[in-house]
């Protein structure tokens, strides 16, 4: 009898560099919740912060929208207002920031995309620069370039290679020689990878321990060892074809026998 | 006449009665809430979670960033690095029943642990049921100087409250050091306790801001914590300007307070904990110490009690 | 603004001024005095607390029916990971004892206690918005002392 062959296979991720798209029903809670918090709030100590006398404060205080005081001989529908520090306590306080000359900028620049991204990058030197977020979907998304590390930002991916001889998608697997055994599976892995993706990639091994086991009915035993990337490229030395997935894309692409046996190691 | 012994609850002496009474009177061990009587307040009544309560206070405002990345990526990988085959429970050293030897040891309470007063807890293997999480933040602001400038304490609470947006509470002073004229019940700071939402905003922002500007910090001692989880590190008032609350509002800070920071963990051992909070984003430096007890975790050991 | 009590409480305690009386003039406290009003005024509830919220009836009820649907969300959610989790850990647990019977030696390295593993600053908590440069590509690996 032959002894089993033991193959040892990575499980490489890149995990999420955004923080994920909240689904709507989350979003309208946390809306709820934060406009009660709103209204719970104490009044803005405005006294704290701005020094009486300052520019500071004239310039605060004339950006903020008074409500109007109580009076003896007005007739007021919507209830008598309750005005304390400036704020009717029976409502949200919103505090308005005075606006400075470079906010002006922003809205002029946004309207026209490639001119401000130019701008963007000559003034980066500049700290009074207008604070402009980066976009969550990118360049990678838009031409659905799967090779890329730079897409799905919300979403953790994985590496998948096509199997030259099946054609079959699969994480990268190396088969575990007699010779190599001091090695650890862990280690055989990694430099497997090297071996077929260059060296120029920094990854971190999670554990020693494999984090589940794939048995092939022509008895070859394929252990799954987690890591995630945290610089550098996969980059093929044989023309691999090569892909960085979704856990719902890798359901499309692989079949659906591998598929059940690593679904509960792919996360969202 | 006869005497009628009535049990009343304003007072529990009967005349009449020939002895003390063998059973405790109910009304010693009844709390009495007087909220709850009392007809007047009734939003009073109301648990703190109720909107009806004055205490209600919403906390869901936004999605936990620190805690969404710890359930997508940290957990399963805790998981997997914490898992040893085999792994053996390993018995913390408790309190001991009496060889009842003499009959005066009948009712007494169990005994010391061997050479400990204490009793040390059991660790058990580790599976699904109790990967390490960060519980809670507590921050200690005990400023030294508060004994002979008692304003300091409230500038050092003020200053716990700004950064992390939480009403601090006031420390005191315990001990009695005529020398250094101190005496108990003398404010002298404030400390607070971060859970959920708050503990996420405090943790990345000394994580991604303050900490990375701080030249002389290397990371947390390996050697710091408490033997179950707790990890404890200091920051001195030099390093307090460096939160973005107290940078952007520098008059009105003519002196900071440094404070200790704990994080809570609910990981079995200081080793667990330090894998945790690497993974949160704090570095760990210097060697690091593991007890024997806990490398020999295959073999079988003995329950001894 | 602040209310005389509260100035005179304070005046009690800082020491320099201890024995002064208080006496408030057209000058105003003294700006150390006034730090110390203006922060205790930051940390009290006087005159900044919001009126009590007030909801009639059906808005109550609308709000507990929010609050139990987000936590039938919320618990569905937790279920699903611990069940994911338990997952996670038999297929583990299974794959190491199965290299046990295959591979002795592949298992003692497998099996090794994992004390001292930290994970690397590099991989961070995601941020609300990605930054400038998205994936570092120029790495090298460090080249080993000869």
């Amino acid at each position: 009898m032959t002894t089993p062959v033991i193959r040892s296979s990575l499980v490489l991720s890149r995990i999420p560099i955004v923080t994920p798209d909240v689904p709507a029903f989350e979003k309208a809670f946390y809306q709820y919740q934060e406009q009660l918090e709103r209204r719970l709030m104490w009044t803005f100590p405005k006294w704290y912060y701005f020094k009486k006398g300052t520019v500071a404060e004239r310039e605060f205080s004339k950006a903020q929208k008074y409500p109007i005081p109580n009076h003896r001989n007005v007739w007021f529908p919507k209830g008598v207002p309750d005005l304390k520090h400036g704020r009717d306590r029976r409502f949200k306080q919103d505090i308005i920031l005075p606006k400075k000359n470079n906010d002006v900028e922003v809205s002029t620049t946004t309207d026209d995309g490639g001119e401000s991204a130019a701008s963007e990058l000559q003034n980066l030197d500049d700290i009074g620069r207008p604070i402009k977020a980066n976009s969550r979907i990118t360049i990678f998304d838009e031409k659905n370039d799967q090779t890329s590390l730079e897409r799905k930002l919300p979403r953790t991916l994985y590496l998948l290679i096509k199997n030259n001889n099946n054609n079959e998608w699969t994480f990268p697997s190396f088969e575990v020689s007699n010779d190599q055994i001091n090695k650890g599976l862990h280690n055989i892995a990694e430099e497997g990878l090297r071996n077929i993706g260059g060296d120029k990639i920094n990854t971190w091994t999670v554990s020693n321990t494999p984090a589940a086991l794939i048995k092939h009915n022509n008895g070859i035993n394929e252990f799954l060892i987690k890591s995630h990337i945290i610089a550098g490229k996969f980059n093929p030395t044989n023309k691999n074809e090569y892909k960085w997935l979704t856990k719902e894309e890798i359901q499309d692409i692989v079949s659906d026998e591998y598929y059940s046996k690593i679904n509960h190691l792919l996360s969202q | 006449m006869t005497l009628v012994s009535v049990r009343s609850f304003s007072s529990s002496v009967s005349l009449g009665k020939a002895a003390c009474a063998q059973v405790k009177p109910v009304h010693h061990k009844v709390r009495i809430i007087k909220k709850n009587l009392s007809p007047r307040f009734p939003e009073l009544k109301y648990p703190s979670h109720d909107i009806k309560s004055p205490k209600f206070r919403p906390y869901l405002t936004h999605l936990d960033r620190v805690d969404h990345h710890y359930h997508n990526v940290l957990e399963s990988d805790l998981l997997l690095i914490g898992y040893r085959h085999g792994q053996q429970p390993i018995y913390g050293n408790k309190r001991r029943h009496w060889d009842m030897s003499s009959p005066y040891q009948i009712n007494r309470p169990l005994r010391k642990p061997k050479g400990q007063i204490v009793p040390s807890q059991t660790i058990n293997p580790r599976d699904t049921g109790n990967i390490a999480k960060l519980q809670s933040i507590s921050i200690n602001c005990f400023v030294k100087d508060a004994k002979q400038y008692p304003a300091m304490a409230i500038g050092a609470t003020l200053q716990l409250q700004q950064i992390t947006g939480v009403k601090p509470k006031p420390i005191y002073a315990k001990t009695n050091v005529p020398n250094w004229k101190l005496r108990p019940g003398m404010k002298m700071g404030a400390k607070v306790e971060l859970f959920g939402r708050d503990a996420s905003q405090f943790l990345s922002t000394l994580t991604e801001i303050v900490l990375p500007r701080i030249g002389e910090f290397n990371g947390i001692s390996n050697r710091a914590g408490d033997r179950y989880g707790n990890i404890a590190f200091g920051l001195t008032s030099d390093h307090i300007k460096y939160f973005p609350e107290i940078e952007l509002n520098q008059d009105s800070w003519p002196n900071l307070y440094g404070f200790d920071i704990t994080l809570h963990t609910t990981a079995q051992t200081d080793a667990d904990a330090r894998i945790l909070l690497s993974g949160l984003g704090l570095p760990f430096v210097g060697s690091e110490r593991i007890p024997k007890t806990l490398l020999d975790d295959l073999t079988v050991h003995p329950y001894e009690n | 603004m602040y209310t005389s009590r509260a100035a005179i409480r304070v005046v009690s305690h800082v020491k320099p001024t201890q024995q002064v009386r208080y006496k408030r003039d057209k000058t105003g406290l003294n700006p150390q005095l006034e730090r110390i009003v203006s922060q205790l005024s930051v940390m009290s509830a006087g005159r900044k607390q919001p009126r009590l919220l007030k909801l009639c009836n059906e808005d109550y009820v609308k709000h507990k029916t929010v609050m139990k649907a987000w936590s039938h969300y919320r618990k569905a959610k937790i279920q699903e990971n611990e069940k994911l989790l338990q997952k996670q850990y038999e297929s583990m647990k299974e794959a190491v004892s199965e290299l046990q019977n295959l591979s002795p030696e592949l298992f003692e390295i497998a099996n090794e206690h994992q004390y001292g593993k930290r994970f690397p600053l590099e991989l961070r908590v995601p941020t609300e918005y990605p930054p400038r440069q998205i994936w570092f590509y120029d790495y090298f690996p460090k080249q080993e002392a000869k």
